[in-house]
């Protein structure tokens, strides 16, 4: 891993979503308040993938929220390029967004229904490049790099299948020539053999056009086919980072292991028995936050919350049977 | 298997009108499933799985339009049966469980209440032997302290629980036949194999009889003694499901096979099925996968395949060896 800039660096990044009923208190910002991101590090090195999986409620698409300036975050340094972001006001994010592009879940829901592909694509391509004569063959440069034919271009979304309109939301990211895209779960609504064509898609794109990307997903298989780096969630705290091959094939971290344990194996997994049994009560104070489901924990583990350690040059889990086995 | 079935269907064919007339989404499926046996139903959005599963309920509503040859449960001819009687063995003799555990609750009322509103629906009890059943059952899907869960509304479930849940309401009648669509795919991975080890389990209790709907080959391997895939409204390839995964025979389901990443040290290119599935009511004088078959020849473009049977691995590839 080299220690070159990062694209995009996280230091303690937090989010808190107010809780709190009082209108007053509200405002002035006080009150409850719940953590949704706690103190997350991450560097996202150029030209990687990164993958964040996690279960829903993790955190991982309140993180994705934050990279992207969506949502402030609370505490903690935002690093793009080296200059931090995380509490610049929207007027200076503006050169930012250009160079940051998302690709949602949902293709349905992210594409304006009474926007033809040609205008979508069009109107994104003015507003980065201005009125040049030549925008519709761009987008229809744009709708061949995806994958898509130029007839394409006179269809509604809802005359699309889930494949061809997540092509467009690929292709409408592209058109703002993004150096860093963040895909959350992408592929999850897509039927599996969709799932292929897309993900082939990206890892094709990213060699090509040497896009960096932060993949979300819950998918430990897609993670380890498409990223080089993986980060594992739990409860709003990275809990384990490495490589796919150190974390999905060495994982440290009893969650990182219970989660590739849950991955359906077809044959081989014909007579496992006993899914371990996950109580759902997780919020454990000034503990590990995963100790009520963990079967390792140890007295230390509900008192202090382990810190992310290193095991390896780029393998790190905060666990403390890792750093006190 | 004639004789044994629990349920057995030929030929049901399900139409629905559009502006090109009734277009069959459903195009012809055979299917007998044995007392006590899983069989999954494996297939992508639009094949028609979930259609197949509604006709077999009598779920398909008007202007909607089934046919078949023989459909029949447990003795009772479902293709004559009177509508009362068909709500009769709704629930009591099969059951249905869906996909988004969300949605199948009512938000607006408690669970308890939904799950003694389903058994007095069947049976009429005193108000404590009730009680009683909702609470045998809420403990045998796996809900610990299932007062406190009765008193909840499904919002303050997690997914899970609310799968767990609508689980036990499908069994509370005590049915023989569970069908389950696409019953964890909107749950995490965590959750998903818990639920998973809990059909496993009421197989093994109540002698439960199950037909998995399921576009997730992996997770059918794992739960189903045989398996069908559908392609196009129509089933291309059947059998253990052993077989099916060891040696499939037909190019789409090992393509299907191919396509999924997993999670093994080496990457390997991921297989792509080109193009997309027909939409419904194209004309597919031959083979529905042939426009996206690498194998496919002349034959298999301009008639559609014959069977052929290799003891209980059955296929319908013109390209399968005999």
């Amino acid at each position: 891993m080299s220690r070159a800039a990062p694209l995009m660096e996280l230091e303690g990044v937090a989010v808190d979503f107010a809780l709190e009923r009082n209108p007053i208190l509200r405002l002035m910002g006080r009150g409850r308040t719940m953590r949704a991101v706690d103190r997350v590090d991450l560097r996202i090195e150029t030209g990687a993938v990164v993958g964040l999986v996690g279960e829903s409620g993790s955190g991982k698409s309140t993180t994705a929220n934050a990279i992207l300036r969506l949502l402030r975050p609370s505490e903690g340094r935002l690093r793009f390029r080296g200059t931090d972001i995380a509490q610049a006001p929207e007027r200076d994010l503006v050169e930012f967004r250009r160079h940051v592009q998302m690709v949602f879940q949902d293709s349905h829901s992210a594409l304006n229904p009474r926007k033809t592909v040609a205008r979508t694509l069009t109107e994104t391509l003015r507003h980065r490049h201005g009125r040049l004569p030549d925008l519709r063959d761009r987008a229809v440069a744009l709708l061949a790099a995806t994958g898509l034919a130029a007839e394409t271009m006179a269809r509604y979304p809802h005359e699309l299948s889930g494949g061809q309109r997540q092509r467009i939301g690929i292709a409408r990211a592209l058109a703002m020539e993004p150096s860093f895209i963040v895909a959350d779960e992408p592929v999850s609504s897509l039927d599996v053999s969709l799932q292929a064509q897309i993900i082939n898609l990206l890892s094709g794109l990213r060699a090509e056009r040497g896009l960096t990307m932060l993949f979300i997903s819950h998918d430990l298989a897609l993670v380890n086919h498409l990223c080089d780096r993986v980060a594992v969630m739990f409860a709003g705290r990275i809990v384990e980072t490495g490589t796919p091959a150190e974390v999905l094939h060495g994982a440290a971290h009893p969650y990182t292991r219970a989660l590739i344990a849950a991955v359906p194996r077809g044959l081989k997994g014909r007579h496992r028995h006993g899914a371990p049994p996950l109580p759902r009560q997780d919020t454990v104070v000034g503990g590990c936050p995963y100790v009520a489901r963990c079967p390792e924990a140890i007295a230390l583990c509900r008192t202090a919350p382990p810190a992310l350690t290193a095991l390896s040059a780029g393998h790190a889990a905060a666990c403390h049977r890792v750093a006190t086995p | 298997m004639t004789g044994t079935a629990l349920l057995e269907v030929a030929d049901l064919r399900v139409a629905f009108p559009s502006a090109a007339g009734m277009v069959e989404a459903v195009r012809g499926i055979d299917l007998a499933i044995a007392p006590g046996e899983a069989v999954g139903l494996l297939g992508e959005s639009g094949s028609g799985k979930s259609v197949s599963s509604l006709a077999l309920m009598r779920l398909v509503a008007a202007p909607g339009r089934v046919r078949a040859s023989k459909l029949a449960f447990d003795g009772h001819d479902l293709l004559t049966l009177g509508d009362g009687a068909m709500q009769a063995l709704r629930g009591r003799a099969m059951a249905m469980v869906f996909q988004d555990p969300q949605t199948a609750l009512n938000p607006a009322f408690r669970v308890g209440s939904q799950l003694l509103h389903v058994l007095r629906a069947h049976e009429r009890l005193a108000p404590a032997v009730a009680r009683n059943r909702v609470h045998e059952i809420l403990e045998l899907v796996g809900l610990p302290d299932p007062p406190r869960v009765m008193r909840a509304y499904p919002h303050e479930l997690s997914g899970g629980m609310r799968q767990r849940a609508l689980i036990g309401m499908a069994l509370i009648a005590r049915p023989r036949l569970l069908i389950a669509d696409e019953p964890t795919t909107a749950l995490d991975v965590t959750v998903q194999a818990q639920i998973v080890d809990l059909f496993r389990r009421l197989r093994r209790e109540l002698d439960l009889t199950l037909l998995f709907i399921t576009h997730n080959l992996d997770l059918m391997a794992e739960l189903c003694d045989r398996a069908l895939v559908m392609y196009a409204g129509l089933i291309v390839e059947a059998g253990p499901v052993e077989a099916l995964f060891a040696a499939p025979r037909h190019p789409y389901t090992r393509m299907l096979l191919e396509c999924v990443p997993r999670l093994e040290p080496e990457r390997r290119a991921l297989t792509v099925i080109r193009g997309m599935p027909p939409r419904p009511g194209a004309a597919l004088p031959g083979c529905p996968f042939a426009p996206r078959c690498p194998g496919a020849d002349d034959r298999c473009r301009t008639s559609r395949p014959l069977e052929q049977r290799r003891g209980e691995h059955r296929v319908a590839c013109w390209q399968a060896a005999p």
